[in-house]
């Protein structure tokens, strides 16, 4: 097999040729493209084989660039999974923000959230594992990002408070809910519809609780928060 | 109790003396086996899964590699082993604290109250038995975490009315809801919040209970 001659690097040529004619590869390859690529290397590499089981090389190579260049942007590979991390929720809280209409109310808020959310986890189940089932593994910094991102989404739903649960509840909800949805990535592609149901069960206050009236178990446990 | 659940174990006090002595070897053997299990709970609570090896285990519990590899194949089977018996000693610590409860919620409370002591005593428990396994980079403990779960879902959920016989997976996630909060706890506050935690954890799964129940799942 005959190849071209590779052509002279910029420092070998002719001292008038240097800087002209094409132009260098590397001023092609911007680094902003760069750093994206590595991004979406991370995130199909770490959220496919989990976290040890990904070098940094492995990610050089799935990005098709050199070793050096992956840690001119990056600390090591944690540092790596971090900002794939970081990037994967930004990015899909404003898509999923994106689709729900500002003013609903509680319920129809919560539901079109569970459903974006449902919908970002099938479009990239790759990035879903990531952030639900890898980062926490990913030691200490890792399960500080995943224990902000259920701190932030405790919080919006009590933004959105409903007066008949108890302080505190969205957390164990919130927490819940991420549980549910770990476990359905860790057994393989979740079945949306019925993940759908459960995160309503766990999300949404019971409608009818109020026409009830508090049950005997519940009247009984004495702690039914304010 | 027989093995060694306090941290105190840990401690290099516990350790038998060197050389010839006079201590029967069954003796022997349970303080060897209470030490593995300590030194497991202490290292794997201070450094995670992944970052633990069998000599750092057998470092802390001061016994040779042998000692270990007599009582377990690999690490994974010392986490599987010590993390079942942290789970039996919680289910006979609620057993006993509702033996004299007929009470649904009350039972619930008191099975709740009883866990939030046996962390109280050692906070590492919490962090071996609630946080470990969702950190590690390996299935075993995780595994071991949903048996776990679902052990603990199922006692608490056996004598409930009918009409909160809410779905097995629910009632999981919603202990491990209420895991994350405790181990929130004990990450920030330490021990001292934890017993404060007790009343609103137990109304927090019978409130969630209710809540998956009327919501129809």
């Amino acid at each position: 097999m005959s190849r071209p001659a590779a052509p002279l690097p910029q420092a070998l040529r002719p001292l008038q040729e240097v800087g002209r004619g094409e132009v260098r590869p590397q001023r092609v390859d911007d680094p902003h493209r760069q750093r994206d690529r590595l991004l979406r290397a991370a995130t199909s590499l770490f959220g496919e084989r989990g976290y040890r089981h990904v070098t940094t090389n492995d990610l050089a190579a799935d990005a098709g660039l050199s070793l050096g260049t992956v840690y001119s942007f990056f600390d090591d590979k944690r540092d790596c999974l971090l900002a794939a991390y970081d990037l994967i929720v930004e990015e899909a809280r404003g898509r999923i923000a994106a689709r729900i209409p500002a003013g609903l109310p509680r319920r129809p808020l919560v539901e079109a959230a569970i459903a974006a959310l449902l919908d970002e986890i099938a479009a990239d189940p790759a990035a879903a594992r990531l952030v639900f089932v890898v980062a926490q593994t990913a030691g200490a910094e890792g399960a500080a990002r995943h224990r902000r991102t259920l701190a932030t989404a405790g919080a919006a739903l009590r933004v959105k408070g409903a007066a008949d649960l108890p302080d505190g509840f969205e957390d164990v909800a919130v927490a819940a809910a991420a549980f549910l949805l770990t476990s359905s990535l860790l057994e393989g592609m979740p079945d949306t519809s019925s993940l759908q149901a459960e995160l309503r069960a766990l999300l949404l206050p019971a409608p009818t609780r109020g026409d009830l009236g508090p049950g005997p178990a519940l009247a009984a446990s004495g702690h039914q928060g304010r | 109790m027989s093995a060694g659940l306090a941290p105190e174990d840990a401690d290099l006090g516990a350790q038998l003396p060197r050389g010839r002595h006079r201590l029967p070897r069954v003796y022997v053997r349970q303080n060897q086996e209470d030490r593995l299990f300590a030194a497991t709970i202490a290292t794997v609570a201070a450094r995670g899964y992944d970052e633990t090896t069998v000599s750092d285990i057998v470092a802390a519990a001061r016994l040779s590699r042998r000692t270990f590899y007599q009582r377990f194949a690999n690490k994974s089977a010392c986490f599987v082993a010590t993390h079942e018996l942290i789970a039996a000693h919680l289910g006979e610590a609620a057993d006993v604290a509702t033996a004299e409860t007929p009470d649904w919620a009350a039972r619930t409370a008191a099975s709740i109250a009883a866990a939030l002591a046996a962390f109280e005593a050692n906070p590492d428990l919490a962090r071996f038995l609630l946080a470990a396994p969702l950190r590690a980079d390996a299935p075993e403990p995780a595994d071991a975490y949903r048996r776990f779960l679902a052990c603990a879902a199922g006692r608490l959920c056996e004598t409930a009315p009918v009409e909160l016989a809410a779905s097995p997976r629910l009632a999981e996630a919603l202990l491990a809801g209420l895991a994350s909060v405790v181990v929130d706890c004990v990450d920030s506050e330490g021990a001292e919040g934890l017993r404060p935690l007790a009343p609103r954890l137990s109304s927090w799964f019978v409130i969630g209970l209710r809540q998956i129940e009327a919501t129809g799942s």
